[in-house]
């Protein structure tokens, strides 16, 4: 094992040398041994070679208590995780260590998180609809699957909460295989999740969800360098399920921004010019390069739902931005409706799905989604004139276009599986034809007699007339 | 994040909306003061003509004159005199609501109801809720002339002495101060349905002590009596127009007056949220501009 001397350490950045004809090559894992504050030894990722056999890496670890002159290790490749069957089940860090205090992984197969995505040839697209049972997602926005969506939100409208109730929705009714990666989160969600997975079933059966699922977290305790790579270390494990034809894998990411944003934190200390807000300049290709994995091929198709973290909401921000390109659904979750106490809070006119086609949803979903948004873009061009006028001084259509809009906009909120202990209320699981066939009776005219309070937190129209029904009689 | 640009846009716009709202509630605010006047000046008169309408129908003699007896041809006008312009806040739903209840009451006792309506917005209001007036006035102004009213006075009155009319009424915004306004009808035949609603109407202490032997009429009272009814019923239905035009302009000062402190409101935070899109682009510029010229030191 080649060995070198640590030269330079800056923040999470650091710099070894070793003699010139040893240097590791780039992407390669090196190790640093010694005791030092915790730890005993801490792995860095080559990221630059500087000439006259020095190297610069990043820290997958905390740097704190290095010092220099210590001796560096080339590990002689990129850093292997362990995949197959006996990951599931399991929680495991960046490294592919387990930490879920259940012993050694046994697996017999370990892979390096750098590889090369599947090839052009070997690609399947599909393009056949996969129903989350939320009624404005699966209405204006489906899911394709084996495709990628995005959850687009600011800070705090929900897209932890959306993703964690499509695990609930999908995982439960789905009898493959699931890859979550928590990417810069809170640590206490992934605890969380972990102790919902273990006490929730899969159907009707004895199984629980986490026997089917594998978790890897590299949460905002962690340094950028691990919160850099932990989605690759679930991605290579998402990739074997997919690649061995073990079957169809649903791959969730918390949160993909987090994924760029380590990139920042490191590519100004890594020497790059940094870029457009700051961003290194290397955004495009970085984010290329992890999506481009997330593909289904002939093999077997990875299903993937990505939380994507808006700064300042703005949604044109290179990081968000980078990363619309790669999907097939976009959900933009909207703080003006979280405002209005609408949740989920899908935007309506800014979500959209690449299948939202009638050759693939049909025509009459088709059509209703379209008039949905006639109503609710006609009603937002109107909300200036309703601002300053009042509702009066519209003409009596577009009255009526304002308030199906509105009813429409309040029909869209849905109660959730996992926040019952918060709202009280049941989960609604909506199916696609109840959907389609409720928003057509709304636009309709059907539920323009209506209060608009019956419309809120309810699953189908006819849940909608019992909730007026009662509200009545209170 | 919306670009400065489009910001300032859409605030010039909302100011050019604002600009247009306050002088219309200006406008609004000087023709109120002109009715109002015209208004006050013919209360009096309509007052004197209620108490000659009183005489009139309490007196025994006169039960048998044709503008008195009650009519049966099944055929009701309705005259609904809605608001001139927009921007006037729900006037005109309240006249329409106030109009609501004489079509279903017609509907219940299987009458012939016909809407008449001035041309103005009550129109397309009407239309869209599948009523076709009967007859729209397509040359009226703000009011009518004395020419225009004397032709309606006219055709009531040659109807229902002809026994094609049972009754015609004007539903319309009464005015009762400028705090107050309310959609109402008045009845203008039959002429004793007419003569009561205004009597309990005017500020005159009713009943008179006073009846009609008490005076001294020349020509004799049978005489006028065709002459005395067509000028109530012209005058009631001038004061109809009065009261509409003086709620309207009312309901537009309080309509554009809102709208005005809206659009005020929101040019104050497209102002706010204009200024830190500003400054935030000023500070990215910045960082950008810097960070870079360190980079390549």
């Amino acid at each position: 094992m080649n060995k070198g001397k640590l030269i330079q350490i800056v923040g999470s950045v650091f710099d070894a040398k070793f003699l010139p004809e040893e240097v590791p090559a780039v992407h390669n894992a090196v190790e640093i041994r010694g005791s030092f504050r915790d730890q005993n030894s801490l792995y860095g990722e080559v990221q630059q070679h500087l000439g006259g056999g020095k190297i610069r890496a990043v820290a997958l670890g905390s740097t704190l208590g290095l010092r220099r002159g210590m001796d560096v290790f080339d590990t002689g490749g990129p850093l292997t995780v362990p995949v197959g069957l006996e990951t599931l089940g399991r929680v495991f860090n960046l490294f592919g260590e387990p930490i879920d205090e259940l012993g050694p992984v046994s697996a017999k197969l370990r892979m390096p998180i750098h590889r090369q995505p599947p090839k052009l040839t070997d690609l399947s697209p599909k393009t056949e609809m996969f129903e989350t049972g939320i009624k404005v997602i699966d209405l204006l926005c489906p899911f394709v699957r084996g495709g990628k969506t995005g959850l687009f939100g600011g800070a705090g409208v929900g897209k932890t909460v959306i993703i964690q109730e499509l695990i609930a929705r999908i995982a439960t009714k789905y009898g493959g295989y699931s890859v979550f990666a928590g990417v810069g989160e809170r640590s206490r969600e992934g605890n969380d999740l972990w102790l919902e997975m273990q006490n929730t079933h899969i159907g009707d059966t004895k199984d629980s969800v986490l026997n089917h699922t594998c978790l890897v977290f590299g949460q905002m305790n962690e340094p950028p360098g691990a919160r850099l790579r932990v989605a690759l270390t679930a991605m290579t494990m998402a990739e074997y399920f997919c690649e061995s034809g073990i079957g169809d894998i649903l791959f969730f990411i918390d949160n993909i921004f987090r994924f760029s944003q380590a990139g920042s934190e490191v590519s100004a200390l890594l020497g790059r010019i940094p870029s457009a807000v700051g961003y290194q300049s290397t955004l495009a290709t970085e984010m290329g390069e992890l999506q481009e994995r997330i593909a289904s091929t002939k093999r077997g198709s990875i299903t993937s739902v990505q939380a994507i973290f808006v700064p300042a909401d703005d949604l044109t921000d290179p990081a968000p931005a980078a990363t619309f390109t790669h999907l097939d659904s976009f959900v933009v979750l909207e703080r003006s409706i979280t405002q209005k106490g609408i949740y989920p809070a899908v935007s309506p006119l800014e979500s959209t799905s690449r299948i939202l086609d009638p050759n693939i949803v049909g025509q009459e979903h088709y059509d209703v989604a379209q008039k949905v948004l006639e109503y609710l873009q006609r009603y937002k061009d109107l909300q200036d004139v309703i601002a300053i006028l009042g509702m009066d001084e519209l003409s009596k259509e577009d009255q009526q276009i304002v308030s199906r809009a509105r009813r429409l906009e309040r029909f869209f909120s849905q109660p959730f599986l996992v926040t019952r202990q918060f709202t009280g209320l049941e989960g609604k699981y909506v199916t696609v034809p109840d959907t389609v066939e409720s928003c057509k009776r709304i636009c309709h005219g059907e539920g323009d007699l209506l209060p608009e309070e019956a419309f809120m937190y309810v699953g189908t129209i006819d849940d909608v007339i019992l909730k007026a029904k009662t509200l009545k009689t209170a | 994040m919306i670009g400065t640009r489009q910001i300032l846009h859409r605030r010039n716009a909302i100011d050019s909306i604002r600009k247009m709202t306050r002088t219309m509630e200006m406008i609004s605010t000087t023709r109120y003061k002109y009715y109002y006047n015209r208004w006050l000046a013919a209360r009096d008169y309509h007052d004197a003509l209620a108490r000659a309408g009183y005489l009139l129908v309490t007196s025994p003699k006169l039960y048998n004159h044709p503008l008195l007896k009650t009519n049966l041809s099944g055929r009701s006008v309705i005259l609904a005199i809605g608001s001139n312009g927009g921007l006037c806040g729900s006037y005109n739903s309240y006249v329409y609501q106030a109009m609501k209840t004489h079509i279903s009451k017609a509907e219940k006792l299987g009458k012939k109801l016909d809407i008449y309506a001035p041309n103005r917005r009550l129109v397309g209001l009407l239309n869209y809720h599948g009523i076709t007036p009967a007859r729209i006035y397509n040359d009226m102004d703000e009011m009518p002339t004395e020419l225009q009213i004397d032709e309606m006075t006219d055709e009531i009155v040659n109807q229902y002495m002809a026994g094609q009319l049972d009754y015609f009424g004007i539903v319309y915004m009464r005015y009762y101060s400028i705090a107050s306004q309310q959609a109402q009808t008045l009845t203008i035949t039959p002429l004793a349905e007419l003569i009561d609603d205004l009597t309990t109407r005017t500020t005159a202490i009713w009943p008179w002590a006073l009846s009609v032997e008490d005076f001294y009429f020349s020509p004799s009272v049978t005489e006028i009596t065709e002459g005395l009814a067509r000028m109530i019923i012209h005058s009631s239905i001038q004061s109809c127009f009065m009261d509409a035009i003086l709620s309207e302009h009312v309901a537009r000062m309080i309509a554009m007056k809102n709208a005005t402190e809206n659009a005020e409101d929101m040019i104050k935070e497209l102002t706010a949220e204009y200024n830190r899109a500003r400054q935030n682009q000023i500070t990215r510029d910045l960082l950008d501009i810097i960070s870079g010229a360190e980079a390549i030191q």
